[in-house]
């Protein structure tokens, strides 16, 4: 018995170790190098917003800052979303589709909005306070008085 | 003459520039009409779009929210000789049916009910139901039936298999109407929330519900020699004033991710006869705490969780340590579980699912689609006290829609 325990334990070093050699590289100037900006309203809670907070957000474990309910948005599928998700959460796309379908039904969670275009993401955030998205790198410098981008 | 020969260069340059120039005015061309059209169609789309869009924000208050996260959970096994199955069987397992709901920005609600297909008659099962409002991240109020919070499992799997690698849950974490020796199931009040700090997430769960009761198990002689009991949610009415009180406390450190830490208790009454003293009605106030841990992150899954059972007479530990490591499709995994009793305790000694009991599973799960359908094929030692050793090689299609 001790020797299995002793023997998993091992194991699970070995592994453990193995594994987070895949996560060497650091968390910094996110975004930028993936491809996106995350966008916020200028008037909400969102300003002061970091890459943990980020991360809650899209999550859904941050539902409300300052008794605004914050609205995160999602990109359709692809090489974008890909990229945020993988630069923010660790997540492939399959990973955090499991987690949210997990989520609705443990908890009643609300899943983010899906939306298919930079126009679409940038509307939603002017429109909502607690609104955030993420958009491509090269789309910022059109983002009008309302929405801003913050950095992580 | 030489003098009109001027004139005419002179016209004729003119007339030759005013058409030089007319040629390379900007007129409206067909392909331009064109683009304008399409502009115009396009804008008229967004403002159809747009108005389509605010009529489904007038009827949101009106239509029912019923269905419209609406869910279908099943499975379907084999299994070879075990313990549970004699001989070796094909097996349907539960359907599940799981909708959530929301209201607005703290409104919520969840439902989930399954159908049983025993060997002669079905029946059908209120697991959960709950109605919740969100004051703020620190705090959810929920009414209802839902899982208790002991432990990480229990409330991070309700009845769909499809969401987790293996084919069953631990043992000792079963339902209690199939030999579980917790109170699964709770029907009162939650008060759950979270709270983010620089050093990490921590969440708490705090329940207040009626206890369970015990109803005498009609397979008792399947694992006893004498009368032995299942647990049961009380979901109607409480057979005791007391109630049962069950905490978890859970930290995710922002050093690790993917790392969850979690405490849990609960502490509640059953009332039961002594066998030996038909007449008296014992009351038995039993404790449940422990810790739990997860780690996941990429393609590693870590869980492992540790329960002490304490009563006045004796105490007991069940546990178990799972590991799995994810390779696209494929899935490998392994657990060991154990529940280690004393032969006197008055508790465990009355379930039929009480006996010690230690598992070896290894398996592999198939995901022959991302969201919707996977199979396991698993190998499980099972040795029970007193009783017979079973190898049991098992199949599960586990499946929703």
């Amino acid at each position: 018995m001790k020797r299995i325990i002793a023997i998993t334990i091992l194991l699970s070093i070995v592994v453990f170790y193995a594994n987070e050699r895949a996560f060497a590289e650091p968390f910094d100037a996110k975004g930028a190098a993936s491809g996106f900006v995350v966008i916020v309203n200028i008037h909400g809670p969102l300003l002061d917003a970091d890459l943990t907070m980020v991360k809650s957000i899209y999550l859904g474990d941050k539902k409300f800052i300052d008794g605004v309910k914050v609205k995160p948005v999602n990109f359709s599928e692809g090489a974008l979303k890909e990229g945020f998700l993988e630069s923010i959460l660790s997540m492939t796309s399959k990973e955090y589709k499991l987690y949210w379908v997990k989520k609705v039904f443990q908890e009643s969670a609300k899943l983010p909005r899906s939306i298919a275009t930079t126009y679409g993401a940038v509307k939603f955030v002017k429109e909502n306070e607690g609104g955030i998205a993420y958009i491509p790198s090269y789309s910022a410098k059109l983002l009008g008085r309302e929405v801003v981008v913050i950095r992580l | 003459m030489r003098g009109y020969s001027f004139v005419a260069w002179i016209i004729g340059l003119w007339v030759f520039l005013i058409i030089l120039v007319g040629a390379g005015l900007p007129v409206k061309s067909a392909e331009a009409d064109s683009i304008e059209d399409r502009v115009e169609r396009l804008e008229e789309k967004i403002r159809e779009l747009e108005a389509a869009e605010s009529n489904e924000e007038d009827l949101y208050d009106i239509k029912s929210q019923f269905g419209k996260n609406l869910r279908l959970f099943g499975d379907i096994n084999y299994y070879t000789d075990s313990r549970e199955r004699r001989n070796r069987t094909f097996s349907v397992g539960s359907l599940g049916m799981h909708s959530t709901a929301s209201y607005g920005d703290r409104l919520s609600f969840a439902f989930e009910m399954i159908v049983v297909a025993h060997d002669h008659s079905t029946s059908v099962n209120l697991e959960r139901i709950w109605v919740g409002y969100t004051v703020n991240d620190l705090l959810t109020l929920r009414a209802g039936r839902f899982h208790s919070a002991l432990g990480y499992w229990n409330k991070a799997y309700h009845h769909g298999k499809y969401f987790f690698d293996t084919v069953e849950r631990p043992f000792f974490l079963k339902f209690e109407d199939i030999n579980g020796i917790m109170p699964i199931h709770i029907v009162g009040l939650e008060l759950s929330g979270a709270f983010d700090s620089g050093a990490g997430t921590l969440k708490y769960w705090l329940q207040l519900g009626n206890g369970p009761t015990l109803h005498k198990d009609v397979h008792w002689w399947m694992y006893s020699n004498t009368q032995t009991y299942v647990l049961v949610p009380n979901n109607q009415t409480d057979d005791n004033d007391s109630k049962q009180v069950t905490a978890r406390v859970a930290y995710e450190p922002s050093f690790l991710p993917g790392l969850g830490l979690g405490v849990f208790g609960t502490n509640f009454l059953i009332e039961y006869t002594d066998r030996s003293v038909p007449v008296e009605v014992i009351d038995l106030h039993q404790s449940i705490y422990g810790a739990d841990l997860q780690y996941k992150r990429g393609a590693l899954e870590i869980l492992s969780e540790y329960f002490r059972f304490k009563n006045g007479e004796a105490t007991a530990n069940a546990y178990y340590g799972q590991l799995s490591y994810n390779l696209g499709k494929f899935t490998p995994y392994a657990r060991y579980e154990e529940l280690d009793t004393k032969a006197n305790d008055p508790y465990l000694s009355l379930l039929s699912g009480g006996n010690e009991r230690l598992q070896y599973i290894g398996g592999v799960r198939f995901d022959i689609d991302d969201l919707h359908s996977s199979v396991k094929a698993q190998y499980r030692y099972d040795d029970w006290k007193g009783g017979n050793i079973y190898e049991v090689f098992e199949i599960q299609w586990a499946f929703n829609f």
